[in-house]
């Protein structure tokens, strides 16, 4: 529709028009993506040609391809490997979170460097994809991070557990964390969901 | 001119419509339903890609739709639209829908006799 949400920066060239669109949907399957970028390409060029073959003179016409790309995604939603991604990472991230994984002592600077830095990345991790991967997604991704937290924080290292170590404090902030993470995870894509902009691909 | 955003959610409503309708007289292309969609409409649903595109999407997704690339002879091959039939149940169930939206609406927007009081005021 003329003059919409999609009049964002316009594509002086159809190289450009195309190279913006299919990185705005990165994220998609492969697949899809290109069957979808050579279906809008398509549909351009016989745009233009009914305009006389000059793109300069559709382009003020046309869409953001920015904006077109990530509507697409929000139909297709993301390939599977980005949510294998996401889910992976996180647990990864989960286990670094627990001081004393890394670095010993855990109760050194170190190891609280490196669980203070792993926890940010993991919320971040976790945030971003719970605006792209969908509620499903961000929800396993969010157990698995809090579930190899909790297995971390209880298993033996160097003989002792984190847990046997930590004051009953550390423990109680231990688990707030650990819950605050499925909420950092679920809230954007819920969000979405209410605005009617995120449904579950 | 740029369009009012409410003016564009109001539109968001009808390119469903538009493109069932459009298609339930046979099979379409993308620029095909957007030129047709325009001409008909009076450059009332004047869709750009960015909408015409995921709508399509979703509508296969959906089932109302189905797709397939012809090739031509000469020239690209084209990725044309055909309605199915959820997608005719879907639209008698919106005509019928659209029909009682707009009389019961314009009993709202405008009211019988209002236009005599104010002119009588």
């Amino acid at each position: 529709m003329s003059g919409g949400q999609g009049a964002g920066r316009r594509a002086a060239s159809v190289g450009e028009y195309e190279k913006r669109l299919r990185g705005a949907m990165r994220l998609m399957k492969g697949a899809t993506r290109d069957a979808v970028a050579r279906e809008i390409l398509t549909g351009i060029d016989a745009q233009v040609k009914a305009q006389g073959g000059d793109f300069a003179r559709v382009a003020p016409s046309l869409d953001d391809p920015a904006w077109v790309g990530l509507q697409m995604s929000k139909v297709y939603g993301v390939a599977p490997w980005v949510k294998g991604a996401v889910l992976a990472g996180a647990a990864l991230l989960a286990a670094l979170t627990v001081p004393g994984v890394v670095s010993q002592p855990s109760e050194g600077l170190g190891g609280l460097f490196v669980a203070l830095a792993a926890f940010a990345a993991l919320v971040g991790l976790l945030f971003w994809g719970g605006s792209k991967v969908g509620v499903l997604a961000s929800a396993l991704s969010a157990g698995a991070a809090a579930s190899v937290r909790v297995l971390v924080f209880y298993l033996p290292q160097a003989d002792v557990s984190p847990a046997s170590a930590a004051t009953v404090g550390e423990v109680a902030l231990f688990g707030i964390t650990t819950a605050l993470l499925v909420v950092v995870a679920l809230a954007p894509s819920l969000a979405l969901r209410l605005q009617g902009g995120g449904k579950e691909p | 001119m740029p369009e009012k955003p409410w003016t564009a959610e109001l539109k968001k409503g009808t390119v469903q419509l538009g493109i069932l309708a459009l298609l339930s007289e046979g099979r379409r292309y993308g620029f095909e339903i957007i030129e047709e969609l325009k001409g008909k409409t009076g450059g009332y649903l004047d869709l750009k890609e960015g909408t015409l595109y995921p709508a399509l999407h979703r509508m296969e997704k959906q089932g109302l739709l189905v797709s397939e690339w012809v090739l031509k002879e000469a020239g690209a091959p084209r990725k044309y639209y055909s309605i199915t039939p959820e997608g005719v149940r879907s639209l008698g169930e919106a005509r019928v829908q659209w029909k009682q939206m707009v009389s019961g609406l314009e009993a709202v927007i405008e009211p019988k006799g209002q236009g005599r009081k104010e002119g009588n005021a």
